[in-house]
C-alpha cells in the first residue's frame, strides 16, 4: 500500500479496486492526489473549479458551463448589463471573452479554458441581476466546448477558491 | 499599510489623450499582476480637462447614430467607451480625475471602490461648504442636482475611468442630453452651489487630499509641477446653441 501511495503522490493515473476503497481515509494521503481520485470515482459529480478572476466552471463530457462566483457578484454589487461572447467564436485561455456591467462599473470576463463558445445565457439580456441571485445556476453566462480539458488541472477547486478568497480580503 | 498616491495633472487635453493615458497605466499595472516588470506599477491619480465631448458607456446599442449626429453639430466630440454608466458630458470647466488603481492595495471590490469615490468626492464638497451626499442613484448630489458623475471600468481590479466634478462649466451642455439616463433630474457646480466662481485650480488641492484621506493613502507624490489647467478653465467653449 506504501507503494501504491508513493506511485499516487506523484500523480500517476493509478487506479485499482484497493485503492478506491482506501480513498475514505483523506489523511493518508496528499490532499491533491485525493481529490484526482475522488474526480475519478465519483464522475457523476459536477465538480466545480475557480479561477483567481472569480469565475467557476462545471463539465459535462467535454461541455463546460461558465459563470461567476458569488464573491465576484458580491464584489461588483447589481449587475445591470452582461456583454455575453458571440456563439461560435473560439477562445484561449485568459483571453477577454465579454463583461459583467454594475451599477456604473464595467468588469471584464476572462475565459477560464480555449474552446468554442457554443451556447450563452440569454436570460441574462432580459434580467442580468439573475447573476446576483443564482450565480451557480439560473446566472449562468456561457457553455463552451473545451478544445484543452487538461486546462482544468490549472484551476483552483472549491477548497482552494475558498482560501483564495480569503487571502484576498485579507 | 504604506499606500503612496501619485498625481499627475494632465491639463487641458483631448478625450482621446486621456484614454491613452489611463491605458498605458492601466498595461503597467496589469503587467505587474503578471510579473512582467520590475519596478512596481503605480497607484495614479490623472487630472485633467477635456474639450467639450459627450460620452456613452459599455451599453453601445443604446444610442443610436442619429444621436451621435446630433450631438457633434453642437461643436461636441463624441465618444463610445467601455466605462459603466450612461450619456455623460466632459468640458472647460470640469475638473475630470482618472484613478488607476490595483484594487489589490485597498480592497477589492468594484462597488466598494465607486462608494469610495462618492465618498471622497463629498468630502471635497464639504470642504467647500457644501453638502453633498450619495442617492440611490451613482454620483454625488446636492438636493437632486447631480455635481459629479462616477462611470468605471475594472480589469482584474485595475481601474479607469472615474469622476468629473463640475467646477464652473457652461452647464448649457447638460441640456442636450438626459445626463447619465436619470431623468427629471438636473445638474449643479461648485460655482453655482457657492455663487462664486470656483476653478478647477481652486478645487484640484481639495479634490486630492479628499481622495486621499479617503483611500487611507499616507503619502501623495505629484509627478510633475503644477500644470495650468488650459488658458482659460472658465467654460469658454460656448454650445453653439446658446444664445
Amino acid at each position: 500500500m506504501a507503494a501504491v501511495a508513493m506511485r499516487c503522490a506523484r500523480g500517476l493515473a493509478f487506479r485499482a479496486t484497493k485503492l478506491l476503497t482506501s480513498t475514505q481515509t483523506p489523511t493518508y494521503y496528499g490532499a491533491q492526489t485525493f481529490r484526482r481520485f475522488s474526480r475519478t470515482v465519483t464522475a457523476l459529480d459536477s465538480v466545480k473549479k475557480f479561477t483567481k478572476d472569480h469565475e467557476w466552471i462545471t463539465m459535462d463530457g467535454t461541455t463546460g458551463t461558465i459563470g461567476i462566483t458569488y464573491q465576484a457578484q458580491d464584489k461588483l454589487g447589481e449587475i445591470v448589463y452582461v456583454e455575453l461572447p458571440e456563439v461560435g467564436a473560439e477562445m484561449s485561455q485568459g483571453d477577454e471573452c465579454g463583461a459583467v456591467e454594475s451599477v456604473k462599473a464595467v468588469g471584464d470576463l476572462f475565459c477560464p479554458v480555449s474552446g468554442e463558445c457554443i451556447e450563452v445565457n440569454t436570460a441574462l439580456e432580459e434580467d442580468a441581476s439573475l447573476i446576483n441571485s443564482s450565480p451557480y445556476e439560473d446566472g449562468w453566462i456561457l457553455k463552451m466546448k473545451l478544445s484543452k480539458p487538461e486546462e482544468l488541472d490549472d484551476l483552483m477547486d472549491e477548497e482552494a477558491y475558498q482560501a483564495f478568497v480569503r487571502t484576498e480580503d485579507s | 499599510m504604506n499606500r503612496v498616491l501619485y498625481v499627475r495633472n494632465l491639463g487641458r487635453i483631448s478625450y482621446s489623450e486621456g484614454l491613452r493615458a489611463q491605458e498605458k497605466l492601466q498595461r503597467q499595472h496589469l503587467d505587474d499582476l503578471a510579473g512582467k516588470t520590475k519596478e512596481p506599477a503605480r497607484d495614479t491619480l490623472l487630472l485633467c480637462e477635456h474639450q467639450p465631448v459627450y460620452t456613452t458607456g459599455y451599453r453601445k446599442g443604446q444610442l443610436p447614430s442619429s444621436e451621435e449626429d446630433r450631438l457633434t453639430k453642437l461643436g461636441a466630440e463624441f465618444h463610445r467607451t467601455n466605462r459603466g454608466g450612461l450619456i455623460t458630458y466632459h468640458g472647460p470647466g470640469q475638473l475630470v480625475v482618472y484613478p488607476v488603481l490595483n484594487l489589490a492595495h485597498f480592497r477589492k471590490s468594484i462597488k466598494w471602490y465607486i462608494c469610495q469615490l462618492e465618498k471622497s468626492v463629498i468630502r471635497a464638497c464639504q470642504s467647500f461648504g457644501i453638502q453633498a451626499q450619495m442617492s440611490p442613484d451613482t454620483g454625488v448630489w446636492v438636493g437632486d442636482r447631480k455635481i459629479c458623475a462616477i462611470g468605471v471600468h475594472g480589469s482584474r481590479f485595475i481601474t479607469t475611468h472615474g469622476f468629473a466634478l463640475n467646477c464652473n462649466p457652461d452647464m448649457t451642455w447638460f441640456r442636450h442630453i438626459v445626463p447619465c439616463g436619470i431623468v427629471g433630474k438636473g445638474v449643479t457646480s461648485l460655482s453655482m452651489e457657492l455663487g462664486r466662481n470656483v476653478k478647477i485650480q481652486d478645487a484640484i488641492p481639495t479634490m486630492v487630499a479628499s481622495f486621499a484621506e479617503q483611500f487611507d493613502c499616507s503619502e501623495i507624490r505629484h509627478e510633475n509641477q503644477d500644470v495650468p489647467t488650459g488658458r482659460k478653465s472658465e467654460g469658454d467653449a460656448r454650445c453653439s446653441t446658446s444664445a
